[in-house]
């Protein structure tokens, strides 16, 4: 075995480029201090946050593939996408039609581009509890679409967008839930202030409720799965729904969210392209107390 | 350390096919170069992608230069990179020396700002014990390793830290730290070298003393004794 205390430039060199020639033990300190696998929750807890910061300076996200001109919605953007034919769907676009993306329940290439454009389930996974978090940022009747506060809003990303298999209630509270518990251990008294959190206050039905809620619904804490890092995420993660309220049946909660506590930069609820103040029926509460 | 060992030893042959991750970020990886460009854009999953690649390498070295500050910091970091992306232009591995630059400037007023000196997270005497978790051949799973790893860097004098840390950890190449730095490649280059030798020293001498040292096979029965 390689025993040297001294090392050469060459190696030192090779050390810090990942090489594994060298003193055994330094070799493997070198590469615990990079490997990122598994990652700590700590260290992608601020993900939500930098996505928010994102936002903020752009408040049109312009689709990847096609990047020559903004359109004013993702739902026209999804129309001009793919159904040129259909302007007439374009023209009469309602709730209805983002509900059924939401819901994953649009035809194949329409469902892709849903997926695509605004994060909605992917073709063939229809989640019927997930409505879509606010698939534009702007329409001319939307008011600012770029918060100017942007630590006002409620994002929905969370750590981690994978379907879980497991036995959490959805995906993005037990990435909340790590997240937090990741902060807890920090000492971070100031954690529950953060606007991403404020879901998982909702969910828990308070912050005190928190902690508890996350042992019971939270899934056993490996620090930041690499399943989270594999994840393909979306641009913008389904919107979760909470453990006690589903879009069928809308609840008010303290600080005001409907069910789908999807809401967007700017603070709109899910299913809905419209502004947050007027709600077609497809929500009962709203955060703003109107039925 | 039995327990580390035995996991250790039982992913011996998949740490093989893990080395992958242990550098998932590879300089210059033309995927994530593309992906900041969608990023600019303004598009998530792109970003969400680079946030990965890079999140990991700045929040460690942020813990040397603000210690449990370093999630606040590296918040702050990402708030004024996304502010400025637009007038960013470069590849994956330019970003990775800007956001640096930008994490060291706030870390910097951070502890300006707040009078808080960086910690190192433990003592010598408790990264003593967790050195043996090295003498193994296999790759250091364990994220206690890579917590232990990194304070061990940080009782490095600064210069030494921070040339390791932006080398090995964020990936910079000697010019690269430099810039973040201030100072030529040359110095950076043997900032990072006394760093690693005086790191090699340090636990060859720790393990020595604790009676572990993997001088040859049968080496490996003491381990359990050291924790």
């Amino acid at each position: 075995m390689h025993r040297s205390p001294r090392i050469s430039r060459a190696e030192a060199e090779s050390l810090l480029g990942g090489g594994t020639s060298g003193p055994p033990e330094l070799v493997a300190l070198l590469r615990a201090a990079t490997s990122t696998s598994p990652a700590s929750a700590a260290e992608l807890a601020g993900e939500a946050q930098a996505l928010m910061a994102l936002r903020a300076a752009h408040p049109v996200p312009v689709h990847p593939r096609k990047r020559t001109r903004m359109i004013k919605s993702a739902l026209a953007q999804l129309v001009a996408a793919k159904i040129a034919a259909t302007a007439a769907v374009a023209a009469a676009a309602t709730g209805g039609v983002v509900l059924a993306a939401a819901s994953g329940s649009l035809p194949g290439p329409l469902q892709d581009a849903a997926h695509s454009a605004f994060g909605a389930p992917e073709p063939g996974h229809a989640q019927h509890s997930h409505p879509v978090p606010n698939a534009t940022t702007t329409s001319d009747t939307a008011g600012p679409s770029a918060p100017s506060d942007s630590e006002s809003d409620q994002p929905t990303v969370q750590p981690s967008t994978t379907p879980s298999a497991a036995a959490t209630p959805n995906p993005s509270l037990a990435g909340l839930c790590k997240a937090y518990q990741a902060g807890v251990a920090n000492s971070r008294g100031k954690a529950l202030d953060n606007p991403a959190f404020t879901v998982l206050i909702t969910a828990a039905g308070g912050k005190d409720n928190v902690l508890t809620y996350c042992a019971a619904h939270a899934a056993p804490g490996t620090s930041g799965s690499a399943a989270a890092i594999a994840t393909k995420t979306h641009g913008r993660p389904n919107a979760s729904t909470h453990g006690n309220a589903q879009p069928g049946s809308q609840s008010t909660h303290g600080n005001g969210r409907p069910g789908s506590a999807s809401t967007h930069g700017n603070g709109q609820p899910g299913s809905q392209s419209t502004h947050g103040n007027a709600q077609p029926g497809s929500q009962s509460t709203h955060g703003n107390g109107r039925p | 350390m039995v327990t580390v060992f035995d996991a250790a030893f039982g992913r011996l042959e998949k740490g093989r096919a893990l080395a992958d991750s242990v550098r998932p970020a590879v300089a210059g990886e033309d995927g994530l170069s593309a992906d900041l460009e969608a990023a600019r854009t303004g598009d998530e999953a792109a970003f969400a992608r680079v946030y990965r690649a890079v999140q990991p390498g700045l929040y460690r070295y942020l813990t040397v230069l603000v210690g449990r500050d370093a999630e606040d910091v590296a918040a702050e970091t990402w708030a004024q990179a996304c502010r400025d992306l637009a007038k960013f232009r470069g590849d994956i591995d330019g970003f990775r020396g800007w956001v640096a630059r930008i994490g060291r400037n706030r870390a910097i007023d951070h502890v300006r700002a707040t009078g808080r000196r960086p910690v190192v997270a433990a003592g010598l005497e408790v990264l003593a014990n967790q050195a043996s978790v090295y003498t193994t051949e296999s790759v250091a799973l364990e994220s206690l390793a890579t917590e232990a790893a990194i304070a061990m860097i940080a009782t490095l004098p600064r210069d030494q830290a921070e040339a390791v840390l932006l080398r090995a950890v964020m990936g910079l190449d000697a010019a690269s730290a430099g810039r973040v730095l201030g100072k030529r490649a040359g110095a950076v280059r043997t900032a990072s070298y006394r760093g690693l030798q005086t790191l090699g020293t340090w636990l060859e001498a720790t393990l020595r003393t604790a009676g572990t040292r993997d001088s040859d096979t049968s080496g490996a029965a003491d381990a359990d004794e050291v924790r």
